[in-house]
């Protein structure tokens, strides 16, 4: 019988009764068209999860959503109001009503019920209803005709945000209530609320008339300090791009802010990632920041990732050294800085951007770190099976049950992921005693030389052409989409993240890789009179059991991806000769741990673009992230090492 | 093939929000606004007016989820509202269906490492196809792989029957795998990190 082609898509969607789903899964399995076709669909399904773009405006999303919020609460406090006040004009109004149509009797007991109940006690509602009829519309118009009092500066629902005095002075004042809310700019003259209007601006100050009365406007350092929302926390800085309207952000690099008083310290948050093995994470101060009285942000940037911003400024404006954001009344979620060029014929905006990091995305950070954690935990139980079966991985994660981990209940599929574990073939198998030949040393040669004669006898022998099979386990969560990965160069990284996120991820993974090479050159040189390996087959297996640590994860398998700055060199050597080329004059004063960390070693080949960089391993086995600007004269040095 | 089960999640958010839990719009937004986004910006030509109309579409989820409106899951109501929007200006500006065959400029800013590798390439050929199906057809496939929507969500954001709607998809993902085929060197290993 015919089928509906449709079918086949609804049971990828899950759109499929139990008996229509079974039927499905046959054709899938026993018709290799039907087969096809399926997994054409499914394809062209994961094709279009590529085009999930990620807007920019969630803080100014969230504005909004909270000035709705306040719209809601005046609307529901409007409409109670409106409830009692029109609970009492017909409790009046049942009262007249009374009082005309039983005029002379004695209303007693209807008053003292009224009055006791809804009405309010003072309104005059006496015995005869002569009285009552023009002492109510007496009052009424008395009330109604007299201007509303002057309210004091305090009590006005104004806050001056900042003031700009010169040929035409302007204030900024945020409006608190009223049909035109928020920050707004005034000149004199200008009406801000019903009945009150600008009369003077002066140096953070402005003098409104309020209904005839002069009420000042304050805005002082004091205030703003005390007033201003706390600007602690971790941030995303940006860097945006206004071109015609269009827009562009581009993520350079995260954040911290300590805020105290007025005060402002920013911290390079991800320089912690470089700090060497032994070393202390030190924060970094990558600027200064200071809330000035007309409620601005002053930053002074001291060092990377602010000082390459302030070279990108300075082809703007030469005397860019201060970036300037101005500040919100509410705590912000994002501060802008921008600069303007007014040479450039077409307009060219370029800005700065914080984001602040909010608590869901920190939490959500935090869960991803914790998931990164429990992968981790089995890719290492997945290594320590390995090498108890001679390199061997399991061929499903239960044979790891129960010699090497308990059971696997943190790692059983729930609703929230999805484990994938795909078991890579066992590891080529390489002789280490044909190895061990071939790394004999020729004592004829000078070391180095009969180093590197090793590692082309094991290219001539096709150790070369040995790339290690891959063990892969997939753990994908659906919130966020991330999937995480961690294979057996003992890496795990999570993919799916956005821009700069993933960026970090990869830049995380290759310093791991980093790391763990410099170990293999450490070992190495211990055995073989302090030199470094000749390449990086001199070293497998023996030292290095997994030959994909050599490549970043954002290369294709089997990519040299790291730039080895000094096969078969003597290692104190190449610091003392690398010093003698940098800076002869401090060869005299070298120490030798403290020069250790400052010459590289190793480097990613390529540059991470944001921030731009290159992860560098350094001759005492610490990695760091060093940004584009410092490298390339760097670069060609090192790169002329032997 | 499972899919990926939102609602229990989401309901919870909405009942935090209906409590007057901001916050809990905070995170909503985060689940919903980048595939919301996405959904709106490959029906319009213009990326800004995209941006206007999803922050619209959240912020009548936030008022309606407030006044106890929403009665179906966040997500559902996220995009039917976004949907209508988006019928709506297309007839305002007297732009309703584009020519068949026409190709929209729905590039827009992305991510560095999808701009500078053939994963760009594959996205731009992607949109590209995306922009030359019908309408009707588009939506639905939209509404199924960015919003989540089941097909009886689908059916209702868009005045459909159910059966509409399947065929709609299956059409789709049917003129979108041809499409793919013929850019077959693009399709690489898209598993593997940027």
């Amino acid at each position: 019988m015919a089928r509906d082609p449709s079918d086949l898509s609804a049971y990828l969607d899950g759109e499929l009764s139990r008996a229509e789903s079974a039927e499905t899964e046959a054709r899938i399995r026993e018709e290799p068209e039907t087969a096809k076709e399926f997994k054409r669909l499914e394809r062209s399904r994961t094709m279009l999860a590529q085009c999930i773009d990620r807007p920019v405006f969630h803080a100014n999303l969230m504005q909004r959503a909270n000035a709705a919020e306040s719209g809601m609460r005046k609307r529901r406090i409007a409409a109670r109001s409106l409830l009692a006040a029109a609970a009492v004009l017909l409790v009046v109004a049942a009262g007249l009503l009374i009082l005309v149509q039983w005029p002379g009797e004695d209303h007693t007991a209807i008053d003292t019920a009224t009055s006791g109940s809804i009405a309010p006690p003072a309104l005059p509602v006496g015995p005869s209803s002569h009285d009552a009829g023009p002492k109510l519309a007496a009052a009424v118009p008395s009330e109604t005709t007299t201007a509303p009092p002057a309210l004091e500066s305090t009590k006005l629902p104004l806050e001056l945000m900042g003031t700009i005095t010169g040929a035409s002075p302007m204030a900024v004042i945020d409006v608190k209530e009223g049909p035109k809310q928020g920050s707004q700019v005034f000149q004199k003259g200008d009406a801000v609320l019903e009945g009150v209007t600008v009369v003077d601006i002066g140096q953070n100050q402005v003098v409104l008339d309020n209904n005839g009365q002069q009420t000042t406007l304050v805005c002082t350092e004091e205030a703003v300090t005390t007033t201003a929302p706390d600007l602690s926390g971790l941030w995303d800085l940006r860097l945006v791009e206004l071109i015609s309207g269009g827009g562009e952000e581009r993520f350079i690099g995260r954040v911290r802010i300590e805020h105290s008083g007025n005060t402002l310290k920013l911290y390079d948050d991800e320089a912690q990632f470089g700090a060497g093995p032994n070393q202390q994470p030190a924060p970094v101060l990558v600027g200064e920041g200071r809330i000035t009285s007309g409620r601005d942000v002053q930053f002074t940037p001291t060092m990377t990732p602010f000082d390459a911003l302030g070279t990108v400024y300075g082809k703007f404006n030469a005397e860019w050294n201060q970036l300037v954001a101005p500040l919100g009344n509410r705590s912000p979620e994002a501060l802008s800085i921008f600069g303007y060029d007014d040479r450039n014929p077409a307009p060219y905006y370029l800005g700065l951007k914080l984001v602040r990091l909010t608590a869901n995305v920190a939490q959500s950070e935090q869960l991803l770190a914790s998931r990164i954690q429990e992968v981790k935990v089995m890719v290492a139980a997945l290594g320590r099976y390995a090498s108890s079966h001679d390199r061997r991985y399991p061929a499903k994660l239960e044979e790891l049950v129960p010699d090497i981990v308990p059971d696997l209940s943190s790692f059983s599929d729930t609703d929230t992921r999805k484990v994938q574990y795909i078991p890579g073939a066992t590891s080529p198998n390489v002789s280490l005693d044909s190895f061990k030949e071939l790394m004999k040393v020729d004592p004829s040669l000078p070391y180095p030389d009969a180093l590197m004669k090793c590692e082309q006898a094991l290219r001539d022998a096709g150790y070369a052409k040995i790339v290690y099979p891959q063990t892969v386990l997939k753990v994908t969560y659906s919130n966020p989409d991330v999937t995480i990965i961690g294979d057996n160069r003992n890496s795990v990284r999570a993919e799916g993240l956005q821009g700069g996120s993933a960026d970090a991820a990869i830049r995380a993974t290759c310093q791991n890789n980093l790391k763990q090479l410099s170990l293999v050159i450490k070992m190495f040189e211990n055995e073989h009179r302090d030199y470094t390996p000749p390449g990086w087959l001199s070293v497998y297996p023996e030292y290095l059991a997994d030959t994909n640590i050599l490549t970043s994860p954002k290369d294709e398998p089997g990519t040299d991806s790291y730039l080895y700055l000094c096969p078969a060199t003597n290692i104190k050597e190449y610091i003392i000769q690398t010093y003698a080329d940098l800076d002869p004059a401090a060869l005299a004063q070298i120490d030798m741990a403290q020069a250790e960390s400052t010459i590289p070693t190793m480097m990613n080949r390529t540059d991470f673009p944001n921030p731009a960089g290159r992860n560098v391993a350094f001759a005492d086995g610490h990695v760091t992230f060093v940004h584009a600007s410092q490298i390339p004269p760097l670069l060609n040095f090192w790169s002329r090492r032997p | 093939m499972a899919i990926v089960d939102h609602s229990a999640a989401e309901q919870e958010l909405l009942k935090r929000l209906r409590k007057g839990d901001v916050s809990a719009f905070d995170t909503l937004c985060l689940t919903l606004e980048a595939r919301l986004f996405s959904y709106v910006r490959h029906m319009l030509k213009d990326r800004c007016e995209a941006e206007d109309i999803t922050q619209e579409a959240l912020l009548r989820l936030y008022v309606a989820a407030r006044e106890g409106r929403v009665k179906a899951g966040p997500r559902a109501y996220a995009f039917s509202t976004a949907h209508n929007l988006v019928v709506d200006f297309l007839r305002r500006s007297c732009r309703s269906a584009r020519p068949e065959g026409e190709v929209q400029d729905v590039s827009g800013p992305r991510n560095e490492a999808s701009q500078s590798t053939e994963q760009g390439m594959l996205r731009e050929e992607i949109e590209k196809a995306l922009a030359t199906l019908p309408e009707t057809q588009r939506s639905a496939v939209m509404l199924r792989e960015f919003g989540q929507l089941n097909y009886g969500e689908i059916a209702q954001a868009l005045g459909a029957s159910l059966d509409q709607v399947k065929v709609w998809i299956y059409r789709a993902r049917k003129s979108l795998a041809q499409v793919l085929d013929r850019h077959g060197q693009f399709i690489g290993d898209q598993s593997r990190g940027a």
